[in-house]
């Protein structure tokens, strides 16, 4: 007993509080992934239940299971879990600003069961921002019975949420950028190595039970000729004015349906869901996530004037569903009007200069980045997003072409972004990274004036500043 | 500082169960999937059989995103959307699984159909080539064999005969074990122009099934056309007594035969035939230029009557001057009659045709 004692007395005491916290991080990863494939397989289970394992559900079908489920599903936030209203990102930044760190277990419980049901019975939401507030949910649960300091514990929340948008997505470069960039606000060595680790071990655990299969089957990629560029370009132009144009009639239309008496925030998700099926009467692609169909338009099965249909149906599906307060995700529905949008350029650019148009698979590529730059107004993320997706690096050139214009034109005439205006207008005032990192380089450029490059050279004790 | 042990060592040890839980649940999962996506396939399956390839294309489709990590029925889909002619989305399938295995032998062969179709010979070629090269899961050389003969009959549709024999003989080197896919074969080396390869082919396929009258007609044919009349006889014949001959080859090993019957140059005749023959010729090309009464006979007409004097066995045995004057008479007297009157009757033909193969003085 002595011996075994004298043994782990020296790990105990090499187990230190930084090291506990990424031992802490990897665990989370773990448990995080394990939530998601659970996740994800319960909105399938619901969606086979409910709709059938067609692709293109009978028509009664289309047209009750989502207002009928929407009611079920209201009534469970109104009632239940009022907390898990919205897409999660600004919960969890809520968490890591507000409420140092503290995301309620039940808040998680209730991600999981609404938006299963709210997805799998055909809304026009998104798994991956719910995966990420389950993930954030999770890591604070732990970070609470573990009694982390609470300088540690603030940080719990975007590492757990890391880790469930990395098994969302089996992407854990996007994850961690996505953290970084839309919930930290900044790099902080003292996060990085958690964020890094709980997204790579919660990769690893999804990847591990539901196989290495990339997002999408993207066909190969080249570009035709430089001219197809411009092409490009003007996607980042449509991109981004339709990214506009979502971002302000979700900000005007939510806050008027929040307005309207209680009693029709039951029935808001029931309409919404109705109309969701309407539409997925002509155009079942709408329901749901989509991922099958963006595969569909990648592998150029659709013509131009279906492609620009479901861009714009899917903006109006997901834009009634979100706005009714329907639990769900817009990173899905973002990618899909932008595959649509980007495959209705291609398509239309065939029309008019056939011989130098690549693949459609890259412009639907292309057009997912475009939109989550324009209306997440997550650039970097985005243009790795994309990369990583789609395992080509050399479909950099075009989506950061895309993005940046995207971006920009959202920029301009939309001054916060949509998680900026969310979270304003539910009176909660966190700061926006945007802002954040426009007042860095300020401050940078405050604290280095141009004119002078302090020098640190290996054989000198002291700095020497040069004149330029 | 103890709650924080248990609760690590807890979180520990809770990986485990958490673990098992959700492989049940994936395991279930996957086998739902399994069996939803092998229904879609089937009802894919029938579709396809029943003509109804948009509808396969769906069923096939939705099979695939139940088996998402199963190439097979994305392979399904995308012949299925070759069959309802939707070619770029078939081709945009069928790139994705080549980016996966460029060197499956199936999808490269379907590339192929789908770039000929499309007629983009350079990539049809290079896909063909690519399956002819590339990995077969079961009977590989058949495999490749066929690849590279429906290579070639592109090839031929397209007009590029030269490509088209490079393939051929390669198949040629390794014919097909059954008769029928020699005999196919060697059908498509005379197209391409190289009969000889045929002929041998044809032959090794007569050793094994001497009774064929498929091949031996068409050996007959082949020799026919090159002028080897006494081997095209035989064949025709062999062809006549192992199962009968189409009328087409009736005729033609009646054209043959008095070919054989009618020709003066023929190898191993007697002085004496050989001038009988002569005469013959003489009168066949007498009758011919009299048949043909145009102005651009003329002259023939009058060479005619100052030859006829002398074009008996008995003159012609002792000056060979007239013989030679003769046959160059009856050479040209056929080729113009047949050019300023056309065909005129079967012995005239087969004379023309027994001319053909002399060489020109």
């Amino acid at each position: 007993m002595k011996r075994v004692a004298s043994v782990t007395q020296p790990f105990r005491a090499a187990l230190s509080e930084d090291q506990l916290f990424l031992l802490v991080a990897i665990l989370i990863g773990i448990y995080s992934g394990l939530a998601v494939v659970g996740f994800r397989l319960s909105i399938e289970w619901i969606r086979l239940w409910l709709l059938g394992s067609s692709l293109r559900p009978a028509p009664l079908r289309a047209l009750l299971v989502p207002s009928l489920s929407g009611l079920v599903v209201a009534a469970l936030v109104v009632l239940l879990f009022p907390a898990v209203r919205g897409s999660g990102v600004n919960q969890t930044k809520a968490a890591l600003y507000i409420y140092d760190g503290y995301i309620a277990f039940r808040t998680v419980i209730g991600k999981f069961i609404t938006c299963a049901l709210a997805i799998g019975s055909g809304q026009s939401l998104g798994p991956e921002d719910p995966s990420l507030q389950i993930g954030a949910g999770l890591a604070s649960a732990f970070g609470r019975r573990l009694n982390l300091p609470p300088e540690r514990l603030r940080f719990i929340a975007p590492v757990g949420a890391a880790a469930g948008i990395a098994a969302a997505f089996s992407s854990p470069i996007t994850a961690v950028l996505f953290v970084i960039e839309e919930v930290i606000g900044r790099w902080s060595a003292g996060v990085l190595g958690a964020v890094v680790l709980a997204a790579v071990s919660s990769v690893v655990t999804e990847q591990w039970f539901l196989g290495d299969e990339p997002l999408f089957r993207v066909p190969p990629y080249h570009l035709v000729h430089g001219a197809e560029l411009i092409a490009y370009a003007t996607l980042g132009v449509i991109g981004g004015a339709l990214s506009l144009a979502f971002v302000k009639i979700v900000g005007v239309l939510r806050p008027r349906l929040r307005a309207l008496p209680p009693w029709t925030w039951y029935v808001q998700p029931a309409v919404a869901g109705l109309l969701v099926g309407a539409i997925a009467l002509r155009y079942p692609q709408v329901m749901g996530a989509g991922y099958e169909f963006i595969d569909r338009a990648m592998h150029d099965e659709y013509g131009w004037r279906t492609l620009i249909a479901l861009c714009l149906l899917k903006a109006v599906a997901t834009t009634a569903s979100f706005v009714s307060g329907t639990p769900g995700g817009l990173f899905a529905p973002t990618l899909f009007i932008g595959a649509m949008l980007g495959g209705a350029v291609c398509a239309v650019e065939r029309l008019i200069a056939p011989g130098i148009t690549g693949p459609i698979g890259a412009y639907v590529l292309v057009g997912m980045g475009t939109l989550f730059a324009g209306i997440l107004r997550a650039p970097m993320t985005s243009v790795f997003m994309i990369v990583e997706v789609s395992g080509n690096y050399s479909i950099i050139l075009p989506v950061m072409i895309s993005n940046t214009i995207a971006y920009l034109l959202s920029r301009q005439f939309q001054h916060h972004s949509l998680f900026d205006l969310l979270s304003r207008q539910d009176g909660t005032e966190l700061p926006s990274m945007e802002e954040e990192r426009e007042e860095q380089i300020r401050t940078i450029g405050v604290r280095v004036p141009p004119e002078t490059v302090v020098k640190f050279e290996a054989d000198a004790a002291a700095p020497r500043t040069e004149g330029r | 500082m103890f709650r924080r042990r248990t609760v690590l060592a807890l979180m520990l040890v809770g990986v485990v169960p958490a673990f098992a839980l959700i492989n049940t649940l994936v395991s279930a999962a996957r086998t739902s999937r399994e069996s939803i996506a092998v229904d879609w396939a089937r009802q894919g399956d029938a579709n396809l059989a029943a003509g109804r390839a948009m509808d396969a294309a769906d069923d096939y489709q939705t099979a695939d995103e139940y088996a998402r990590n199963r190439g097979t029925h994305r392979l399904q889909l995308a012949m299925a959307l070759v069959a309802a002619d939707r070619l770029p989305e078939a081709e945009a399938q069928l790139q994705t699984l080549w980016n996966t295995a460029p060197g499956d032998g199936v999808v490269n062969l379907q590339l192929a159909r789908v770039a000929a179709r499309q007629l983009r010979v350079s990539d049809a070629v290079r896909y063909y080539h690519a399956a002819i090269d590339g990995a077969w899961t079961d009977d590989a050389v058949g495999q490749r064999r066929a690849a590279r003969l429906e290579l070639a009959r592109f090839l031929l549709e397209r007009g590029d005969r030269t490509q088209a024999q490079v393939e051929l003989v390669a198949l040629a080197a390794d014919p097909p074990p059954e008769i029928q896919g020699q005999i196919d074969l060697a059908g498509l080396l005379v197209d391409a122009g190289a009969d000889n390869r045929a002929l041998t082919l044809l032959a090794s396929a007569l050793r094994a099934d001497p009774t064929n009258t498929r091949a031996a007609a068409l050996a007959g044919r082949i020799d026919a056309r090159i002028g080897d009349y006494r081997d095209a006889r035989a064949y025709l014949e062999r062809a006549r007594r192992s199962g009968g001959l189409t009328g087409d080859d009736e005729a033609l090993l009646d054209t043959v035969t008095r070919v054989l019957d009618l020709d003066p140059d023929a190898r191993g005749l007697s002085s004496r035939e050989r001038l009988r023959r002569t005469v013959r010729a003489f009168e066949i090309a007498s009758a011919a230029v009299g048949r043909c009464e145009t102005d651009a006979l003329g002259a023939l007409r009058d060479r005619r009557d100052r030859l006829a004097p002398r074009v008996t066995e008995r003159t012609l045995a002792g000056d060979p001057d007239t013989v030679d004057d003769t046959l160059a008479f009856v050479a040209g007297a056929l080729d113009a009659a047949h050019a300023d009157c056309g065909a005129g009757s079967p012995d005239e033909r087969a004379l023309q045709l027994a001319f053909q193969r002399r060489p020109q003085s």
